[in-house]
């Protein structure tokens, strides 16, 4: 029997004090069952998807060029078993090939398909999406065992149909719930970033960044390969702590933090692969040997399966402890490198997004904060002095406008190190190669 | 392994009742309590195998919340576990339709794969795709002007007119004998739409 994803979750330290305001570390990891036969079995489902290919004008030469050679690819490697839908959308949608079997007839519908796709004017990238989704539903619609998805590439901004993020987000949640999820490929420095994470990230896929042409095929392809390795989907992890403790989300993994809990969503996870997610606890004053104890629950669904799976809840406590027994305490060295890890591409991430928005003095307070955490934390924490040299490095040019491709190269590097995933670009670079040439031009 | 405690929202989107169905079902008898009070209430298997029982018997059986009360009473335990295990169709929130009728909801209008023939997308479903109930509501809004009629009748009696078997319409707030009238002859219009010959198509 598959037992789906394993859970654990520990504190950098155990014991907190009684006077109150202690600040302690809480990781959080998932490790999806390693690879046997039913994990096999899940990550074999048909698949079902839709790619929903930007056909405005922006798009124009080598971009679409490397779209409709990546679409190809994908079909020449999908399965007779598999389903594909091609829909290309610019201020409207249009469904090229609706739910096509991919069988060698099937394909050869598909390449056809592709070959109607023509440039238009404007972007509306939330009626491409529904539209592909609508394609996607209506295959589910007599075939209930596979992975539906919908793979979006953009180069541009949404200028018509749903803008806002906060209503993507709404809309890629509900139909993740309903079983189709959602990854997206922004091409160049224009594609907004807000409005594809959006999709991907609640949309339980995943970003992919293509600053040159030729990467579109190398991440889309990258993509098929994780769609075909997927075996959990609609991956939830909920952490619920009492009123003598406070929490906050250090994770670009999408967190949303209430008065009594956190609702984390962790997308899709491949065989034998892990998650982690980072969160800063705050407790008040407490009795000695009194227990702040969290609780995290976490729910899924295998792959080409309907039922929702639970693992059993795991606790996490602190204990209250006079400030001698509190100074006195040991770190957990190796849960406390992890979280330094997670948490400095956490505070990369946002700093980006500052920087992005030219809100020197939201980025200024942000890293100050964060790096006198950092600082503190990194103290008693073997290996993480180079994590902290890292940051400061950062903080030093944090001031400059980066430039938007190199701000999409570094949020591509702190979500695959998030996500502790592979960027498919044979080219990718570290977020700390870019520090260097920041310094210089300055 | 899996665990069998629950938390209401989680009883909730396995047995596919909404919390405050199973709420009222815990206060008309039908099921125990939480084994645990306060925020962290917590649900066994027994509950959500007993609120399958019940969708069974309620939805596929047709029985009344007073009628699967006093079965569950001359029933073992054995007896609601085998009920709870008949397959049944899966809860509204995973039905495979869902995903169209989410995006129905969420976009006011639907692309038509047939725009890639005409080479212009074609908004809302084509005529020829509508079912039976669709055409009437198209051809009622199209006779009243696209206006909404009103919903609120006056009087407290109910005059029912029958369309075809399964379907019967009931209106209340008639005045007179050339209402009724009226409604019978909206019946018959109505028949013809359903069942075929209308003059519509």
């Amino acid at each position: 029997m598959n037992d789906g994803i394993a859970v654990s979750a520990r504190f950098d330290r155990g014991l907190v004090s009684e006077g109150g305001d202690s600040i302690r570390y809480l990781y959080v990891e998932l490790n999806a069952a390693p690879a046997d036969a039913e994990a096999e079995t899940m990550a074999s489902s048909p698949l079902n998807l839709a790619l929903v290919i930007d056909s405005s004008r922006s798009m124009v030469g080598e971009r679409l060029h490397a779209a409709l050679q990546a679409a190809a690819d994908i079909i020449e490697g999908l399965d007779a078993s598999d389903f594909i839908s091609i829909v290309s959308f610019s201020d409207t949608a249009l469904v090229h090939a609706r739910g096509i079997s991919c069988d060698a007839e099937g394909k050869q519908k598909a390449f056809d398909a592709l070959r109607t796709i023509c440039l238009r004017a404007g972007t509306n990238i939330s009626e491409g999406w529904f539209s592909g989704a609508e394609c996607v539903g209506t295959v589910m619609l007599d075939h209930s065992n596979c992975k539906n998805h919908v793979l979006m590439l953009s180069d541009g901004h949404a200028n018509q149909g749903t803008l806002e993020p906060a209503a993507l987000v709404l809309h890629a949640t509900e139909l993740q719930k309903r079983g189709v999820t959602a990854s997206a490929v922004g091409v160049g420095e224009g594609y907004s970033t807000a409005q594809l994470y959006a999709i991907a990230q609640h949309g339980g896929g995943r970003i992919h960044h293509a600053t040159h042409p030729p990467e579109i095929v190398e991440v889309v392809l990258g993509e098929l390969d994780d769609l075909r390795a997927r075996t959990v989907e609609n991956l939830v992890v909920k952490i619920s702590f009492p009123e003598t403790a406070t929490l906050k989300s250090l994770n670009i993994i999408p967190c949303q933090v209430e008065a009594d809990h956190a609702r984390c969503v962790f997308g899709g996870m491949s065989a034998g692969s892990s998650r982690a997610a980072v969160f800063r606890v705050g407790t008040n004053a407490g009795n000695m040997d009194e227990l702040v104890e969290l609780r995290i629950e976490v729910s899924w669904r295998n792959c080409g399966q309907p039922l929702l799976m639970r693992a059993p809840v795991c606790k996490a406590s602190l204990v209250y402890a006079n400030l001698e027994k509190n100074a006195m305490q040991a770190i957990d060295s190796a849960t406390a490198f992890s979280i330094s890890k997670s948490w400095q591409s956490w505070i990369v991430w946002q700093a980006t997004n500052l920087n992005r928005l030219k809100d020197w003095t939201r980025l200024e307070r942000m890293l100050s904060r964060e790096l006198k955490y950092f600082r503190r934390f990194c103290r008693t924490v073997p290996g993480a002095i180079i994590l902290l040299n890292e940051l400061e490095e950062l903080n030093k040019v944090s001031h400059y406008d980066w430039g938007e491709t190199s701000r999409k190269e570094i949020q591509t590097s702190t979500y695959t190190t998030s996500y502790n995933i592979k960027d498919s670009r044979s080219g990718s670079r570290k977020w700390q190669d870019y520090t260097g040439e920041f310094k210089a031009r300055c | 392994m899996l665990t069998s405690s629950y938390s209401i929202e989680e009883l909730a989107d396995e047995s596919g009742f909404d919390k405050r169905v199973i709420r009222s079902f815990i206060e008309q008898g039908l099921l125990s309590g939480p084994d645990s009070k306060g925020r962290y209430a917590r649900y066994t298997q027994g509950h959500l195998i007993r609120l399958k029982a019940i969708r069974l018997l309620r939805d596929q059986r047709q029985m009344s919340l007073g009628e699967i009360r006093a079965a569950f009473l001359s029933m073992t335990e054995e007896d609601i576990n085998a009920l709870s295990s008949v397959p049944l169709p899966p809860p509204k929130s995973e039905q495979k339709s869902s995903v169209l009728d989410y995006l129905r909801a969420a976009r006011p209008q639907v692309v038509d794969e047939d725009a890639i023939l005409f080479g212009e997308p074609t908004m809302g479903p084509s005529p020829q795709r509508m079912s039976p109930v669709e055409k009437l509501l198209q051809v009622l809004q199209e006779d009243e002007g696209g206006k909404r009629p009103s919903v609120h009748g006056k009087a407290q009696i109910w005059q029912r007119f029958s369309v075809t078997p399964d379907i019967e319409i009931s209106v209340r707030g008639l005045q007179d004998g050339g209402q009724v009238e009226q409604w019978e002859r909206i019946s018959a219009c109505l028949r013809e739409i359903l069942l075929g010959g209308s003059k519509n198509e």
